[in-house]
């Protein structure tokens, strides 16, 4: 039974990271109502700043290193976050809504290439795999029976609090409540005096900060980063959106824990060859019976 | 008018450059397909430039000899061939393109199972059409591929013989009683390995699977396998996984403790990454390889690849060398006649000379193809020691 136990709860606690990435990829929809190939590819991008960071500084051993790394990875999610808006949505924004889906693909494949190249000339990185090193990879305990991992625990409670900073952003504070309005109607947003494009700039950089965030807390958790982590994670980032709601943020954070708790359930139950299928038979019955997803968003919508 | 004349006049000039190809430019056209990007790449890199090492030591040595001319070895197109990544689609529809528009003799790629089945169906498809061209892949190790068509050579490394040897001294040697097995399902190397080669081997040598686990090469939680070994108790634990998980599941059970006397890996495990990313929970795996790493002989082809990439040479490295050896010894074996016109005939040559090729590996091994069209290899038990791969002692594991 403590078994059991043990797959939920690993699930709970690794699906956190999953729930950051579904939250920049759906606050980036909420708000401009396209959606975020490249989502992925930042993920991945921070998890190699992180990674380098704790290379250089020493991560295994330290946790000023590994704190640092972090910062490098959020840092440089925002900076990218920033750059693609840049690149691939600003200029097309009055082309049609599958344009920025057909340029952030492109940035993607740029990107993961770029880092598969950057891995076979960087010494540091390796050609399939590059390290990344953390104090916290032996650190385990007991609870009851159940074995946890230090890493999965560091990353949950990491998670949580830059969820409950994110909804104290979004609740609390002005430019939080400027990107709500630009969620609801742009149009109105604009009639308020709100600088929408000030708002979307700014969405782009603390979505792709969490992006960031979790690319960092996932490298760290598997030990390794590489160029095409971010497809992967961009799929689950998606499956968590829609079952928790399209555009909702609170949906993101359940749906990515949900996504946790499904793969490592059936993995542990099942079988992991069932993983991918549970998890898209569970997709596909909510949106049967729950098309809106678990928690819907509000339905003002630009086009 | 003028501009127009001046147009056709270069168009024609192009069209006789191309049909100076061959025999008359001094070369053979080989086409490369190999894997640069995406997630084959590092075995296609390691091919491409394997190849290339060894074309550049032939040329440098006067080439091939055609028709009673030397003649020098072209990658084409110059300088990495193509690439057709992971894609299926892409590694047929280049395959055509080689064959048509570069007019290659040959083609020497591709760079991993899947894609390398595909090409070889599609062979099959080009030699009903009446235009055959063989396909040398140096990577592709999947047992049975060699069946799909007389087309088809490869000269990866098939794992049948050195299994077989492991399990034979596991069991006879260190008296290896029960085996566990953890197989990656979504890598269809492992799946294959796992079938036509472990299970029959243990079987052979009496050795009882108390378990079989799985699991996917984007598994980032191995905790369920490893409770599931580790309450079987076994001996050893054969490994058909790729780098990642592989190296995950037995951290895992480190953390776990749980310590089998032998971890048992294949060639999907000998990657840089396995050695210098699994730390000490690695050291010892043993496994298979073409070729024992230090070995003096090899060291000048290690230094030079070194030299190249900034990075080891492995077993894909080296397949693609030992490849470019095979080409070079059955074009030389094929009588073409090397020319535009000759092609299609001089294609059909190559097949049957590449059937009679015959080298001396630079690991001293004689290699030849089988009837199904693979290279016979013994191999070498190898380990990880220090972060580095090395022949192994004949220790246990733990």
């Amino acid at each position: 039974m403590a078994q059991y136990g043990e797959y939920l709860l690993n699930g709970i606690l690794f699906g956190s990271t999953y729930s950051l990435v579904a939250i920049g990829f759906t606050i980036i929809f909420g708000t401009i109502h396209r959606l975020n190939v490249a989502h992925g590819a930042t993920i991945m991008v921070a998890a190699f700043a992180g990674a380098t960071t704790s290379i250089l500084l020493g991560g295994a051993d330290s946790y000023l290193a590994l704190g640092l790394a972090f910062v490098a990875s959020v840092a440089t999610g925002a900076l990218l976050g920033v750059l693609v808006e840049l690149v691939a949505f600003r200029p097309l924004r009055d082309a049609s809504y599958l344009t920025p889906f057909v340029t952030t693909i492109a940035v993607t494949i740029i990107l993961e290439e770029l880092f598969l190249k950057l891995s076979r000339s960087v010494p540091i990185f390796y050609p399939e795999y590059t390290p990344f090193p953390s104090i916290l990879e032996d650190l385990s305990f007991e609870v009851g029976g159940m074995y946890i991992r230090g890493v999965y625990l560091v990353t949950f409670i990491v998670s949580l609090a830059l969820m409950v900073v994110l909804h104290l952003w979004i609740t609390r504070t002005r430019s939080g409540r400027a990107v709500r309005v630009v969620e609801e109607n742009p149009d109105v947003a604009r009639l308020l005096g709100i600088d929408v494009r000030r708002v979307e700039v700014t969405v782009f950089a603390v979505a792709s900060a969490l992006a960031g965030a979790a690319g960092c807390l996932i490298g760290m958790s598997v030990g390794t980063v590489s160029p095409f982590m971010g497809s992967h994670l961009l799929v689950i980032g998606f499956v968590a959106i829609v079952l928790g709601g399209l555009g909702n943020v609170y949906g993101a954070m359940i749906g990515g824990i949900l996504v946790g708790v499904i793969e490592t359930v059936t993995v542990g139950v099942l079988a992991a060859t069932y993983r991918e299928a549970f998890l898209f038979a569970v997709l596909f019955l909510t949106l049967v019976l729950k098309p809106e997803g678990i928690l819907a968003a509000g339905s003002a919508g630009r086009d | 008018m003028r501009t127009s004349l001046l147009i056709s006049a270069f168009m024609i000039l192009l069209a006789s450059t191309s049909a100076w190809a061959f025999q008359d430019e001094g070369t053979v056209r080989i086409g490369l397909l190999e894997a640069q990007t995406g997630v084959p790449a590092p075995y296609g890199l390691q091919g491409l430039e394997g190849t290339r090492i060894a074309f550049d030591e032939i040329n440098a040595k006067g080439g091939v000899m055609v028709n009673g001319k030397a003649v020098k070895l072209a990658i084409t197109p110059a300088p990495n061939g193509y690439d057709p990544g992971a894609d299926s689609a892409l590694t047929v529809a280049l395959i055509k393109k080689l064959m048509q528009d570069d007019q290659v003799l040959m083609i020497k790629g591709t760079s991993r199972s899947q894609n390398t089945e595909v090409a070889f169906n599609y062979l099959n498809e080009l030699e009903k059409q009446g235009s055959p061209i063989v396909l040398l892949s140096s990577a592709a190790a999947a047992p049975g591929l060699g069946k799909i068509s007389r087309w088809g050579f490869r000269d990866a490394f098939s794992e049948n013989d050195i299994v077989d040897r492991e399990v034979k001294l596991l069991a006879e040697k260190f008296g290896v009683k029960t085996a566990g097995l953890y197989v990656v399902r979504d890598n269809s190397y492992c799946t294959v390995m796992e079938q036509s080669v472990i299970l029959p081997a243990l079987k052979k040598y009496g050795i009882d699977v108390k378990v079989t686990t799985d699991g996917l090469d984007s598994d980032r939680d191995l905790s369920r396998q490893v409770e599931q070994l580790k309450a079987a108790n076994v001996d050893a634990v054969f490994v058909s996984g790729t780098t990642l998980p592989s190296i995950g599941l037995m951290k895992e059970a480190a953390r776990r403790g749980f310590k089998p006397k032998f971890w048992v890996g294949t060639v999907g495990n000998i990657t840089t990454e396995m050695a210098k990313l699994g730390g000490p929970t690695v050291e010892r795996m043993i496994m298979g390889s073409s070729f024992a790493p230090g070995a003096p002989q090899i060291k000048a082809l290690a230094d030079e690849y070194k030299k190249r990439t900034g990075q080891d040479i492995n077993l894909f490295g080296m397949n693609g060398y030992e490849a470019g050896y095979l080409i070079k010894d059955a074009i030389e074996k094929a009588d073409i006649a090397n020319t535009p016109e000759s092609l299609h005939d001089d294609r059909i040559k190559f097949r049957d000379g590449l059937e009679k090729a015959s080298i001396t590996s630079i690991t001293g091994e004689k290699l030849r193809f089988s009837d199904e069209r693979d290279t016979v290899k013994q191999g070498f038990i190898i380990t990880i020691r220090n972060g580095e791969f090395v022949e192994w002692d004949g220790k246990p594991t733990t």
